[in-house]
């Protein structure tokens, strides 16, 4: 990692930790987890897990973000079983001034939102011909007030 | 297609515009495009507005355009809008972009709407004024938000929002923008970066990377004049060696190349160093590279009028110009009548508009993509099917006898069939000795498949020829590029002008040409059924092949001298060969678009 190392740095120190929103200790710098609850929403009461894979050109690229084992994951019409999440700021729309924090905090207030406990149409579609890296899925955002 | 003056004159232009003043429709198309007609030279997909035989060709009209020359009239296109508006070029930019150029609508909008929300909406601050010293040195405890640097550092912010990064991360932000619209960076900021700012942020990158390698320069002088390093006296000691052997080096450097890339001719090879220049400018320089993408954005939005040239490395557009026609107002409808648009960018790379492959004509677009699929499809196994297999009387699947008795079952519709005689085999009474050659039924099958056999014969003859003169267009491009050297060399034995050496680039041009037209009208011949129009069609294509040869013998020729003792030679015979190559594509036009010539079930 080149570029990104200083600021990755700089965003764990400073990612404050709260009861909803827990950074996972992790070995490897580019490789992150961060554990999220969804407080008052009866779909979610459990504990989810976020893996954030941090690449050469971030914070100029987004990072892959997806939902991840051993927890569940979360049903949503946005997000897909094996993980994958349709969200624009994690893909057309990321901007560098976006971090970990504002990511995961982003797909919390999609969580907590929500009141349709289903998975996105074409959910098993997708998910056997998904690619590993969601960076590499097609996305097509239509549907914004969820 | 011929378009051996695409250069019009000027005066030419008024003369054959008075000329066609006669009627009213004409006056009026005149009036609609006259501007642009004075104003620039207006080329033709077709030399003449009639054939020989008369019929009216509907040329198309066109410009070849650049980059920048659309950047220009984009550029005129928003001062036209500001005139009205009044807010500066920079927000009329934007309210442009995010409109799509349709300034029409956008009038509308600024007129019936709040203009507070719509440039919000937009994208635009309070103010349409650019504030001076965007980029500043930020005081020290400053952190920059992307790279998490600390300051002092230099920094870069949009007029109306105060969302700072340093200048590093802001320019690296914006070249890896797709658009040529790019939003502040700040996720919750909707202000995008106006031409006017990121003209300070340019200026800025631009000055700091010349001080950098000036800086570097330096310091390189100075490890110089300092005291050397062993290393640096080998190097110093071995590089007169280098310098008395440069000239081989060059050369073989040069043989190198032209071995790598034989397809390269001189002309290419210069287009592919210029793009990469143009690149390069555009990279260095962020407010050029923003007005290339909102060119590139352009022109693919409005696809329909321009097209860029299909060539590799070529960054030249054509422009349309609509049709020298009161009956034709598209390319659709002009394909659709059998014509061909050819058309020649900047840099002389001729095209199809319609179907954007290179230079086809004299098959309709049609043909060519009918012929590549089944160019595609056939010829690699056609001949081995030819020699070995038999095709099912029934269902015409081609099948391989590969051992056994003659007692066939087709796999694909079960039909049971005689090897030998292919007539059905309820009629062998399980005998398995073939005894009704004769029979009738069988004799009908095997003329059956003797005429699927014929047409395949057909492709393969015609096939052949297309491939034989494929094969001599790519061996001339090779062996005349060799030769483009020599196009200098006449120029300074002779000491005249280029202008008196362009004989020969000119005539490697319509030999190459005039190949291109052989090759494809081989492929157009076979979907046309057998008639008299036909044979006088292939007189036509023979008697070019004999120009075609007669001036390749031309370039046999290989001492200078003689070559410009030869001039006369050479300009006969490739003007000879011009006219008849006009000629012929006007024929083989007149067949196509009249009629009359009928085209076999092939093609679909």
């Amino acid at each position: 990692m080149g570029f990104g190392s200083n600021r990755i740095l700089k965003e764990l120190k400073q990612f404050q930790a709260s009861d909803s929103l827990q950074l996972i200790p992790s070995d490897d710098i580019s490789v992150q987890y961060v554990d999220m609850k969804v407080g008052n929403n009866p779909l979610y009461p459990e504990t989810y897990r976020l893996r954030f894979i941090i690449e050469d050109d971030y914070p100029f690229a987004p990072p892959q973000v997806q939902f991840v084992g051993p927890n569940k994951i979360p049903i949503h019409p946005h997000i897909y079983s094996n993980g994958h999440i349709c969200l624009n700021i994690l893909y057309d729309g990321w901007s560098p001034a976006n971090s970990l924090r504002t990511v995961s905090l982003s797909v919390q207030s999609m969580l907590s939102g929500n009141t349709d406990g289903s998975r996105p149409e074409g959910d098993h579609q997708y998910c056997k011909s998904a690619p590993k890296n969601p960076l590499h899925s097609k996305w097509v955002f239509d549907d914004d007030s969820i | 297609m011929s378009d051996y003056e695409f250069e019009y004159e000027t005066e030419d232009e008024y003369s054959n515009l008075e000329s066609e003043a006669d009627s009213l429709d004409d006056l009026d198309s005149e009036d609609e495009i006259g501007d642009v007609l004075r104003a620039d030279s207006v080329h033709y997909s077709f030399k003449n507005k009639q054939t020989a035989g008369g019929l009216c060709t509907h040329r198309m009209r066109y410009k070849p355009v650049e980059a920048d020359e659309i950047e220009a009239q984009l550029k005129a296109r928003v001062a036209n809008v500001d005139t009205i508006l009044q807010l500066g070029a920079d927000d009329c930019t934007v309210l442009l972009l995010k409109y799509g150029w349709n300034d029409q609508k956008l009038l509308e909008d600024y007129t019936t709407q709040e203009p507070e929300s719509l440039r919000r909406e937009c994208g635009l601050g309070p103010e349409s004024r650019v504030r001076a010293r965007l980029v500043r040195e930020s005081e020290p405890q400053f952190l920059c938000q992307i790279c998490c640097s600390d300051g002092p550092l230099y920094t870069f912010q949009l007029s109306w929002c105060d969302h700072r990064y340093c200048v590093d991360c802001y320019v690296r932000y914006i070249r890896g923008g797709q658009s040529a619209l790019v939003k502040c960076p700040d996720t919750s900021c909707a202000l995008y970066v106006r031409p006017g700012e990121l003209e300070q942020l340019s200026t800025f990158e631009e000055q700091r990377v010349r001080q950098q390698e000036e800086h570097e320069n330096q310091l390189r002088k100075q490890s110089v004049s300092g005291p050397l390093t062993s290393e640096e006296i080998m190097a110093k000691y071995q590089k007169p060696l280098v310098d008395s052997s440069d000239e081989e080096l060059d050369e073989d450097q040069e043989s190198d190349e032209s071995a790598e890339d034989a397809l390269f001719n001189f002309h290419e090879r210069h287009i592919k160093q210029q793009r990469l220049e143009k690149q390069n400018q555009r990279n260095k320089i962020l407010l050029r590279r923003y007005w290339y993408t909102v060119v590139v954005q352009y022109t693919k939005k409005h696809f329909k009028t321009f097209k860029n040239c299909p060539a590799i490395d070529c960054e030249c557009f054509i422009e349309y110009l609509g049709f020298d026609s009161d009956v034709i107002t598209s390319v659709e409808e002009y394909v659709a009548h059998k014509y061909i648009p050819i058309v020649q960018c900047s840099n002389g790379h001729r095209f199809c508009y319609a179907c954007l492959s290179e230079d086809h004509a004299p098959a309709t677009c049609t043909v060519v993509q009918t012929w590549i699929k089944t160019c595609a499809d056939e010829t690699e196994t056609s001949h081995w099917i030819t020699a070995n297999t038999k095709d099912c009387p029934k269902c015409s699947s081609p099948i391989e006898k590969n051992g056994g008795c003659n007692h066939m079952t087709c796999g694909e519709c079960h039909y049971q069939f005689c090897w030998i005689c292919l007539g059905d085999w309820s009629r062998h009474k399980n005998n398995y000795v073939c005894t009704s050659f004769n029979d009738e039924e069988s004799k009908k099958e095997r003329e059956k498949q003797e005429t699927s056999r014929v047409s395949l014969k057909r492709y393969l003859f015609y096939f052949d020829l297309f491939e034989i003169h494929r094969v001599s267009l790519k061996k001339d491009t090779e062996f005349l590029a060799k030769l483009e050297h020599r196009v200098q060399e006449i120029q300074q034995r002779a000491k005249v002008s280029w202008i008196e050496a362009h004989f020969y680039r000119e005539s490697i041009d319509i030999l190459l040409r005039c190949r291109i037209t052989l090759m494809w009208s081989y492929a157009l011949m076979f979907y046309f059924k057998s008639s008299a129009e036909k044979g006088f069609l292939e007189r036509t294509q023979s008697n070019l092949s004999n120009h075609v040869e007669a001036l390749s013998k031309l370039f046999e020729i290989t001492p200078t001298e003689k070559v410009i003792k030869e001039k006369e030679a050479f300009l006969t015979k490739s003007n000879a060969l011009k006219s008849c190559h006009e000629k012929c594509i006007e024929k083989f036009m007149e067949s196509l678009v009249l009629g009359r010539i009928s085209f076999t079930s092939e093609l679909k």
